[in-house]
């Protein structure tokens, strides 16, 4: 995470949790960055991010991405996880960041 | 009784159901993608957990990694 503040990138996580449950999860793991709630499900669609599973009690959920927008609004790197089990090595990351501009 | 035994039965059955755990893929292919053509991320407009609302409008200038995520 030092790497990343040190690069002057907004890091921002985003689920469809309700935002109290973010809050809560927040405070438990002491994180850093910043979390918001798409809890009316407006983002995740816009971003191709969300996966309609009728058999699933939650229905509507995100799946793992990661997008890097640049400084003029623009998307410049993306992955989409079929499985989000996976994750990204933060190395990966941060050299995609760099190349944006970070 | 029979309640608790048809229910263990459907969850036997709903466990059954579930797909076995993919293998793990070929880390050479969980990597960052570049974006082309690029294009405008769409606007967004988000509560943070202060109550103020994030909004991509507002970070302008910086460059922003989103990530989904959820509790699956």
């Amino acid at each position: 995470m030092p790497q990343f503040e040190a690069l002057n990138a907004q890091v921002l996580g985003v689920s469809a949790d309700h935002a109290a449950t973010l809050d809560a999860f927040t405070k438990q793991n002491k994180l850093r960055y910043t979390l918001a709630s798409d809890f009316r499900r407006q983002m995740l669609p816009a971003y191709d991010a969300m996966v309609t599973n009728e058999q699933s009690p939650i229905f509507r959920y995100a799946k793992r991405a990661y997008f890097i927008i640049d400084g003029k609004g623009v998307v410049r790197w993306i992955k989409i996880m079929d499985n989000p089990l996976d994750l990204l090595k933060p190395d990966d990351v941060l050299k995609a960041l760099k190349e944006s501009g970070a | 009784m029979r309640t608790a035994l048809a229910l263990l039965l459907v969850l036997t059955a709903a466990l059954a159901s579930l797909p076995a755990r993919a293998a793990d893929p070929d880390p050479a292919r969980i990597r960052m993608q570049r974006y082309e053509p690029a294009k405008p991320a769409p606007a967004f407009a988000l509560p943070r957990l202060d109550g103020k609302v994030v909004r991509l409008e507002d970070l302008k200038g910086k460059v922003v990694l989103v990530f989904f995520w959820a509790t699956w």
